[in-house]
């Protein structure tokens, strides 16, 4: 038997969720979407069930991906019993959505979260009476504090009941609902989904082609904006019979000094600013001691034993790749992550977005469009999923250029590696000038050029709150899944596939090939160029393999260091590697990936050749 | 018994039957019109006698062809007087709603057969409208700080996100704080929302008294 459990977004439903099933949570794409599903198994008397996490949405009509995904499954009937969380601070606004899913007609049972923090404010919700409106059993819960949340499956399995709450709407719509239904059999529901166009029936549909204009000129507004008003009219009317006074929120000090056009914009860069260095600082240093202990302890013994020149390769590059995604995933993709996600929890994120919107606009995307960007610096790969909450596809297509062009943990590794140790800081901290610059000019320019309509930022603001640190710990170790589940895999198989490659003696043939190429254009020698190309496998491996094909790790020893400073600045700028070119192809296609890489491609050669012309 | 008295009765009758399968009892009446059973139950037996309706057993009341007839006359006439003052006069819905019950009984059949018709031709006669309509305040033209009430909200890109967070005509709003570039954060229905100026400039607005 499967539950969901469906709400708007903060309204503690992963609490809830997590509450009830522990440990052991799947996380899966919805078959035929990139929409994250959260699945965990419980067991109530010796019966086991399943609890699917749906994403939290605003509404049941609406063509975000969240929201079209949560429509499907309730429609396919994908969970026997839905639970539906509101929150009873904003008892209103939740009502809305769930007045939205009384129409599906699926049993449910409504679990009133956030009673707590409700009490605090004085707000009383009389839950009986709540109960005898909405036709559903409503239980108040705590998340926080567990209260009642033991109710929440046995109610859910053996009292959960089709909802008898109905919205009258707008005569006009009424009588269309009416009039779609006598010409042919529909549901309530299916004729409210094609007045507001995103009905899946034909039949239907061409009948409210005929009847929708005809009530949109009579109300000078659109049938959708009718049905939100009919139905914010009906939760307002519940929402004030059944709870007292809306204690009114007081305006938040701290949150007006974050927000405010003075003091905002300064804490932001300040916060990600210390973010980025922290991560650079805490990063090199855990990377340096994992990376000894483990060449110490596994790769040392590896290469003493007496194995096949084959297999040894084989073996050895297996090895490396496992080390390499090690000191990049722990020290510097997780810590990022742990502080972004202290960002995202305590509510700053969304306020950060909105500070930032004006900048954004400049770059043709808009707030939210920094979340990405931010994400980049961690790992491309989630940060390219997380394109997906932006709502055209001309922002989608230009983020991600951009989110391809920020210098991710792996460059980081390279810079710090090789620049900041041979050349000093200023020279490791120019590299990131230049790309951000470079990052700053492409925005400018796609957004003129990009072609689509853009929309702007619709954004809620997540209440400020304390962090709790088993929440990031879990949300950290979400994001970097996407690291280790997707990229991982890739980095490993490119590994092998390079192991191989080096043992037929590819590389010799490459490079002479590419040595001319190499020396006029970018002044590198020919070993480094073939570096740099094994480093669309993975990023950092274009430092490894470099200092392997130079046969030393003091680099300065072959190479000048205007030649190092070129690698480093190629290396960062040029194509992405090619796990975010895979998860590029699932989010924006395959046209916008190739396209994406041949940029980057130039952009990374002929930046090269420049600094190469200016300081050689 | 007044004619008022009377309309109102069958327009009730009818909107109540509408909504569901079984006729409405005289207690459902009493509720839609906050009067006294007793008062309705005296006004129905005179209907009775007209040939407005009839009394079933348990309280049950059905309108005849004729009562109905009436009965959704006068609901038209609410309608069309209520979107008139609300929508195009910008009227609070509740006291448009109020207003209406008062001249639905007056006003003769061809006036708000000519409101009708000018209502549902606003791209004709609207003209005039339509060109006020770029200078009508919107969320851009007040200061941080501002109590406002939505008027209209008209978004060339179809913003069904407004609409479900609750920004929809006759919604008080607050404008919480705003950057240089005019996005601003508005607090509605209990939640801080931000938004782009592009979004800010199609949400109507004004002064929430």
């Amino acid at each position: 038997m499967r539950l969901g459990l469906v709400g708007n977004p903060n309204v503690g439903k992963s609490l809830i969720f997590h509450q009830l099933t522990g440990i052991g949570v799947e996380v899966s794409n919805y078959p035929g979407t990139t929409v994250d599903l959260m699945k965990g198994n419980l067991c109530f008397k010796h019966e086991k069930l399943e609890l699917v996490d749906l994403p939290g949405i605003y509404s049941l009509e609406g063509n975000s991906p969240e929201e079209v995904m949560v429509r499907t499954f309730i429609q396919e009937k994908e969970a026997e019993v839905l639970i539906a969380v509101l929150d009873a601070t904003h008892l209103e606004r939740n009502l809305y959505l769930f007045l939205q899913l009384a129409e599906f007609g699926k049993p449910l049972i409504a679990v009133l979260n956030i009673m707590d923090e409700a009490a605090k404010q004085g707000i009383e919700i009389d839950t009986a009476k709540l109960s005898s409106i909405l036709g559903v059993e409503v239980i108040p819960v705590a998340a926080v504090t567990g209260m009642n949340v033991a109710e929440i499956i046995p109610a859910a399995l053996f009292r959960a009941r089709i909802p008898a709450v109905q919205v009258p709407y707008d005569h006009h719509i009424e009588a269309a609902i009416r009039s779609i239904q006598s010409v042919h059999p529909a549901t309530r529901l299916q004729a409210l989904q094609a007045l507001q166009g995103i009905g899946t029936d034909p039949e239907t549909n061409s009948l409210v082609e005929a009847l929708g204009p005809e009530i949109e000129e009579m109300h000078r507004m659109t049938i959708v904006q009718i049905i939100a008003g009919n139905r914010h009219h009906r939760a307002e009317a519940i929402a004030d019979l059944v709870s007292s006074d809306r204690g009114d929120a007081h305006p938040d000090s701290l949150d007006s000094l974050l927000t405010s056009r003075r003091s905002g914009p300064i804490i932001l860069v300040a916060i990600l600013l210390s973010i980025l260095v922290s991560v650079f600082l805490i990063g090199s240093f855990i990377e340096e001691f994992l990376v000894g202990v483990f060449e110490m302890l596994v790769i040392s013994p590896f290469s003493a034993l007496p194995l096949d020149p084959l297999f040894r390769q084989l073996g050895l590059s297996l090895l490396l790749a496992l080390q390499a995604g090690l000191g990049i995933a722990l020290p510097f993709i997780f810590t990022f992550y742990f502080f972004i996600s202290i960002l995202e929890d305590s509510g700053y994120l969304t306020r950060a977005a909105f500070l930032a919107d004006r900048a954004m606009h400049r770059l043709g995307m808009h707030g939210q469009g920094l979340v990405p960007l931010i994400l980049g610096f961690g790992c491309n790969v989630p940060a390219i999923m997380g394109i997906r909450l932006l709502r055209t596809r001309r922002e989608r297509v230009i983020a991600s250029f951009l989110v391809s062009m920020v210098p991710c943990s792996a460059r980081t590794v390279i810079v710090a590696g090789i620049v900041a140790v041979f050349i000093g800081l200023p020279a490791a901290l120019s590299i990131y000038a230049i790309t951000l610059g470079l990052v700053i000019l492409t925005g400018l320019v796609l957004s003129r050029i990009t072609p689509g309509e853009q929309y702007g930022m619709i954004l809620e603001l997540a209440p400020l709150r304390v962090p709790r640190i088993g929440n990031i710990l879990s949300k950290s170790w979400y994001r970097i899944r996407e690291f280790l589940f997707i990229a991982m895999p890739l980095l490993i198989l490119a590994s092998l596939v390079l192991g191989l490659l080096q043992y037929a003696g590819f590389f010799s043939l490459f490079q002479q090939w590419i040595t001319p190429w190499s020396e006029a254009v970018l002044g590198l020698p020919g070993y480094a160029t073939t570096a740099l190309l094994f480093g669309i496998l993975r990023k950092e491996m274009a430092l490894e393999t470099l200092v392997i094909l130079a046969g030393t790790a003091d680099l300065p020893s072959v190479m000048s260091l205007a030649q190092i400073y070129i690698f480093a600045v190629v290396s960062v700028l040029f194509i992405p590697c090619i796990s975010t070119i895979g998860v590029l192809a699932k989010v924006v296609g395959a046209r916008i990936t190739l396209l994406v890489s041949l940029y980057t491609l130039i952009l990374g050669l002929l930046i090269g050749a420049i600094i190469n012309l200016v300081i050689v | 018994m007044k004619t008022s008295a009377r309309e109102d009765l069958l327009e009730a009758l009818c909107i109540l039957s509408r909504t569901k399968p079984e006729p409405p009892t005289i207690s459902d009446l009493s509720d839609h019109l906050s009067r006294t059973p007793e008062e309705i139950r005296g006004h129905l037996s005179t209907m009775q006698d007209q040939g407005d309706l009839r009394l079933l057993s348990g309280d049950r009341v059905e309108l005849t062809p004729e009562g109905s007839r009436i009965g959704n006359q006068v609901a038209k006439k609410h309608q069309v007087l209520e979107c008139f003052l609300s929508d195009i006069l910008g009227m609070d819905r509740g006291t448009a709603s109020e207003e209406a019950c008062i001249l639905e009984h007056d006003i003769s059949d061809e006036a708000l057969d000519r409101l009708d018709r000018y209502m549902s031709r606003p791209g004709k006669r609207w003209r005039r409208g339509k060109h006020e309509k770029s200078s009508l305040p919107t969320l851009l033209d007040y200061p941080a700080g501002s109590d406002l009430k939505v008027s209209s909200v008209k978004c060339p890109g179809g913003c069904q996100r407004l609409f479900d967070m609750g920004i929809v005509p006759g919604e008080q709003v607050r404008l919480v704080t705003t950057l240089d570039n005019k996005a601003m954060v508005i607090h509605v229905k209990g939640f801080d929302i931000a938004i782009s100026p592009e979004i800010a400039s199609c949400i109507f607005v004004e002064r929430a008294e």
